[in-house]
Order: structure tokens, then sequence, then C-alpha cells
């Protein structure tokens, strides 16, 4: 059928390319994108794989994340490490015996049951003394968790001596001299003065006395507050010291205020009559008589 | 595959063409044949054998040795030669072919071998209206007289589309025999 099949045959062999050539360029090079191709759809397919997944996986976190801090939230309601607070009230029944009543409220949280138990116990105490504070943790090591910290004194201790050192600066300030009083003759731990200011609206001594006597809880031993335009009175004890402490501001004749302060043991009966005579000395006036 | 032809596979593989030049002696007829039936032009049938071993002599290194050379090369110059038809225009029959075949059918030689272009004047008169697929599958089987199985082989076919396809075509030409007054 072919009229010259050497003719062809020469025609063919002379037309074949280099195969070394093509084993390097042609074959290879069709191998080569194919797997190209694979290889880049994979390494797309594990793309979308892994952003999906990573998508997922931050939106977990962000779940995680709100239902961590719901639960932080929550944390002080319930949590078992929670602060063992101990507060020692004492009820002054204002009579001249100064017999003290205390009662001490435990409040404790367990953890079997989240909600606060409270335990009340009422103890009288025949003699008057300092209780330090009882500071009861069901933890040994406050440090597990900062809500355990429990501070060493109490801190809603405020010292009635402070009162007397704002006036004693407001009476420096305002160059006044105290003039020392001894209402009672041969106890020498008593101490009295007696300031006399001029009424001036700058002064505002009523005001400051008041806001002095805001830096007590009225909780606070002893505590007494009475005020009105014309009268200040205000008491208190300090039991760490044993003291009792009394402030009294009048205004009086002349424009004057007389401001009287004494300190003095808890169980010392203080009487009146040396401030009332000073008054007298001022106002030519008659003043009933304080007793505390 | 024998011995032989696995030797000169192995050499061509190598980048014999000493070698390559054996396999084109043995198999550029049945090459021809079947692309100047497929094309139905000498010259097209003779730049398709060029090509189609210049393809086989690329690709020699992906031959299979438990394949048949032969049935490999039917393989890819049946491809070639389909990739060509779609790129040619439709191949139709003249006057001259119905008298090439008149001629053929009158000759009490049965014998005679056809030259060349007798055979494209009787094949563009018998598979005018055929599709590629038809066409390959008829040329195959009935004018190159391979078996279905080479045939599914070669055209990678199932048994049933091979039957289908060369039942058609034989329908195809039936008609067309018909209608040229053939009984």
């Amino acid at each position: 059928m072919i009229d010259d099949p050497v003719a062809l045959t020469e025609r063919i062999m002379s037309s074949l390319p280099d195969l070394e050539l093509d084993k390097g360029s042609k074959q290879p090079k069709a191998r080569e994108v194919k797997m190209r191709w694979w290889m880049s759809a994979a390494a797309s397919l594990l793309l979308i794989i892994g952003i999906g997944v990573m998508i997922a996986f931050i939106d977990r976190q962000k779940k995680d994340e709100s239902l961590v801090a719901e639960h932080v939230k929550q944390e002080p309601k319930t949590s078992p490490l929670s602060v063992q607070t101990e507060k020692t009230v004492s009820t002054d029944a204002l009579n001249t015996t100064y017999k003290q009543e205390e009662q001490t409220v435990h409040t404790i949280r367990t953890i079997e049951n989240s909600s606060p138990k409270s335990i009340e116990s009422v103890s009288n105490e025949s003699e008057d003394r300092i209780q330090e504070p009882v500071i009861r943790s069901h933890y040994a090591d406050p440090n597990l968790h900062y809500a355990a910290y429990v501070p060493a004194a109490d801190s809603t201790y405020q010292a009635p001596s402070r009162m007397d050192e704002f006036i004693a600066k407001m009476a420096a300030f305002n160059e006044v001299e105290a003039v020392s009083m001894d209402c009672t003759p041969g106890d020498s731990m008593a101490v009295g003065k007696a300031y006399v200011f001029n009424d001036k609206q700058e002064l505002n001594l009523f005001g400051r006395l008041l806001q002095a006597a805001c830096w007590y809880d009225s909780k606070t031993p002893g505590y007494l507050l009475n005020f009105s335009h014309q009268q200040f009175f205000f008491t208190l004890k300090d039991l760490h010291k044993n003291e009792k402490y009394l402030w009294i501001a009048e205004r009086i004749v002349g424009g004057r205020i007389l401001l009287y302060s004494s300190h003095s043991p808890i169980e010392t009966d203080i009487s009146s009559a040396c401030y009332q005579k000073y008054r007298e000395q001022l106002t030519q006036a008659n003043y009933s008589t304080f007793q505390f | 595959m024998t011995q032989t032809e696995r030797d000169i596979i192995t050499r061509c593989q190598d980048g014999d063409k000493e070698a390559f030049r054996w396999v084109v002696q043995t198999h550029q007829r049945m090459v021809f044949s079947l692309a100047l039936k497929m094309l139905c032009d000498e010259e097209e049938a003779k730049d398709m054998v060029q090509e189609t071993f210049i393809r086989v002599w690329q690709r020699i290194r992906d031959l299979d040795h438990q394949k048949t050379i032969g049935t490999w090369i039917y393989t890819i110059a049946s491809r070639m030669c389909i990739d060509k038809l779609r790129h040619m225009n439709r191949i139709v029959s003249i006057p001259e072919d119905q008298m090439t075949l008149r001629r053929f059918a009158s000759d009490s030689d049965n014998q005679r071998t056809l030259e060349n272009r007798e055979w494209v004047g009787i094949v563009r008169t018998l598979v005018d209206g055929l599709s590629d697929k038809q066409r390959l599958v008829f040329t195959l089987c009935q004018l190159e007289g391979l078996s279905s199985a080479e045939a599914e082989q070669i055209t990678g076919f199932d048994t049933k589309q091979i039957k289908s396809n060369l039942f058609v075509a034989r329908q195809t030409i039936r008609k067309r025999l018909k209608e040229l007054g053939y009984e």
C-alpha cells in the first residue's frame, strides 16, 4: 500500500527528535504540571480547612472567654474562698456604769453551701477589755485567691485622738490658745481643754467639727453625736486605749464659740463643773451640767 | 510481546534510534492503512504515519511491557486520526468514488489488492454519514480485520460500545448501498 516504505521510514527517522532532550523537557513537564496542579489543589484545600478550623477555634475561644468573664463576675457571690469577715460590734447602753455587752457576729461561707451562713454568737463579758478580732480562714494559704486576703489589723479602727489633733491644728491655724482645765483633781489621766473661737462664717467651726465626726462609724464604741445650730455634742470611746472622749461646742455671747474637749480613762467619772464654771466666766450665765 | 520485541523496546527506551527503525519498518504499513481509511487521503495518511511514530518515539518510555506494541501504536494512531478528522472538512464522496465502487463490486476477482485511490473511493462512499467513532470502529473491525477485543484495547471502548457503534455503522452503510442500487 505504501508506494515507497523505505522513503517513508527514512522520513520518519529523520524527523525523530532527540529522546534525551525530550526526556528532560516535554514529558516530565507535563507530569510536573499535573503534579503542581494537584499539589496546589491540595494546598488550597488544606488552607481552606486551616482557616475554617482557626475561625472555629477563635469563635470557641471567644465563647469560653465570655463564659469565664461571667464566672468571674459571679465568683464573689459563690466562691468558697470568700472573705471571712468578723466584726465586733459593741452596743453602748450609755449608762453611767459603762458596762458593755459585746455582740460578736461571725459570717462563715462554706464550700458545701455557697450561700452565706450566719452564726450569731453573743458573748457577754463582764469586764471591759479589748477584744482582738479573730480571723478565721478555711484555707491555710491566703494567697490561693486574693479574695481570701484578710487584713491583720482592724481596719475599721479610727483613733478618737485624731479628733483632738484636728482641733489642735485648727486652733493653731486660727491662733487660738487652749486653756487647760483640771476637772478631776488628783487624776493625772484626765485631760480637759477649752478653746474660744470667733464665730466667723469663713471658719465654720460647727461644720468642720461635724465633718470630723463623720470620720467615725456610728458603730464605734461610745459613739454619740448631737448637734444643733447652737450646740455640738460628741462622745467616743477608745477601747484600744481604754479612754473616753467628749467634745462640746457652744455658741456663746459675743460672737464666740466655746469648744471643750476632754479625754479620760473609761472608768473615771468626770464632772462638768469645771467646764460650767469656765463658761459662766465667759458668759456670766448658768448652764445645765452635762453628764457623760 | 516476544523477547525480541521486549529487547527492542528496551533499547528504544534507552534512546536507540536504530532499534526504533525496526519498530517503524514493522508497523508503518499498519498505521498507513488505518490512516488512509480514516482520512481518505494518501498524503494525509503518510503525514499521519510520520506524526504517529514521532509521538510513539516521544512516549516510548510510557510503554508497558505487558502491552503489545502493535496495539499501543494503533491506539496512538487512531486517536491522532480522530483529532485530525475533527480539524478537517467533512469527507464527502465524489461521483468517481461511486464508479470505483461499482467496478470493485462487478470485479470477479475477489482477491485483488485494491490500490490506495480505490480504497479511498470506496471508503468515502461507504462511510459517508458515519460519526468519527462509528467510522473508527468500522475501519478497525471491518476494513482492518481486527477482533472486537483488539478494537476495545485500541479505542478504549467497552464491548457494548464497540457492538453498538459497529451495528449502527453497518446499518448506515447498508442503507447507503441500497440507495446506490446495491442489494
